[in-house]
């Protein structure tokens, strides 16, 4: 897992009406907080951190006349629009201490039963793994090569590197190859009922 | 169509639909999905048309999500009626759906089809749409 470094700023003020002034600026508000440390606003340069939202990166952080700090991003808060970033959570870690974080999976191979008219239903994208952080897969790869129609792979198929657990429940469905359902593009003609039962109706009864 | 099982009271107000989509802003299930860019009252006709216009693009394979419910009856007086003598009577059901709310999810496909599916899915919602892709919402680079 790489390793970027990050120079941000500390922030005294919070509240809504400073963050609005600092995205006016261009800038993001961001947070970083973790066990034993007291949370410390900061503003970032969104522009620096935009390559490194996907993954699991670590930063250093250095805030200005704070020092240095290692940490996860823990959440990203975006307009449901326009996509920009609002917000930023850092979760602040050391590099000998296990992090709990999400893993993207990806599929590989190609599946018989795709051929043989199934289709590939990817029902989990990402898993839960513990690890130290510089041992954070980018993403967990799952073979798909031997699936046939009917057939599905769960969490307890995938076989992690050592050193990573995988906490996502072992079995929840990865993937699977399931048969086309019929067309279903008829409406639903006849179904068009009336009206909903009313809860504690007295007058109907 | 889409409609409720049971409800606690046959009739609502209207509301307001002010500000932006806070939850479902996300593709959760599927690979690609219909972003709404405005908002709208999308009825259970509206939702059944979109459906059926996906699914027979599609035909066998893929997989459809419907991620909004129409749970809200609407009320209106029937024709020809003068005005008062109360709240009319439950004529339709809609979905409150707010700007960047995530309609529909497409899985299965390829991109060139999805995209297809889904613009013929638009032409049948009363509002501006776009069609994102789950890794786009991931990362940083959003769809014009």
């Amino acid at each position: 897992m790489e390793k970027v470094r990050l120079a941000v700023q500390p922030r005294e003020k919070t509240g809504k009406g400073v963050a609005r002034k600092l995205r006016q600026k261009g800038l993001v508000p961001a947070v970083l907080y973790g066990k034993g440390k007291e949370p410390q606003a900061l503003v970032v340069d969104p522009q620096e951190v935009r390559n490194y939202l996907a993954g699991n990166t670590i930063f250093d952080l250095e805030i200005e006349g704070l020092g240095k700090e290692t940490a996860l991003i823990k959440e990203v808060q975006r307009d449901a629009i326009s996509g920009d970033i609002k917000h930023i959570d850092f979760l602040h870690i050391t590099l000998d201490e296990k992090v709990t974080v999400t893993v993207p999976v990806t599929l590989v191979g190609d599946a018989p039963g795709a051929r043989e008219g199934g289709v590939v239903q990817q029902l989990l994208w990402e898993l839960e793994v513990e690890c130290l952080p510089l041992e954070i897969p980018e993403s967990i790869e799952v073979d798909i090569s031997n699936l046939s129609v009917g057939e599905s792979l769960s969490v307890s198929d995938v076989k992690a590197a050592e050193g990573i657990e995988i906490l996502t429940s072992p079995e929840e469905v990865i993937v699977t190859v399931a048969l086309p359902a019929a067309t279903g593009g008829e409406a639903t003609e006849g179904e068009d009922v009336t009206e909903p039962e009313v809860v504690g109706d007295e007058t109907e009864e | 169509m889409l409609i409720p099982k049971r409800v606690k009271y046959r009739k609502q107000q209207r509301g307001r639909m002010k500000g932006k989509a806070i939850r479902g802003t996300e593709i959760t299930y599927g690979e690609y999905g219909l972003q709404a860019l405005e908002p709208a009252w999308i009825t259970n006709r509206q939702i059944e048309a979109a459906r059926v216009a996906m699914t027979r693009y599609i035909r066998r394979g893929g997989k459809v999500w419907i991620k909004i419910f129409p749970d809200k009856p609407v009320t209106a007086h029937p024709a020809e009626t003068r005005m008062g003598k109360g709240k009319g009577n439950p004529e339709k059901w809609v979905a409150v759906v707010k700007p960047g709310r995530i309609m529909f999810e497409l899985a299965g496909v390829s991109e060139e089809r999805a995209r297809e599916a889904m613009r013929l899915a638009a032409h049948k919602l009363p509002i501006k749409t776009r069609f994102v892709k789950r890794e786009e919402m991931d990362g940083d680079s959003s769809e014009s």
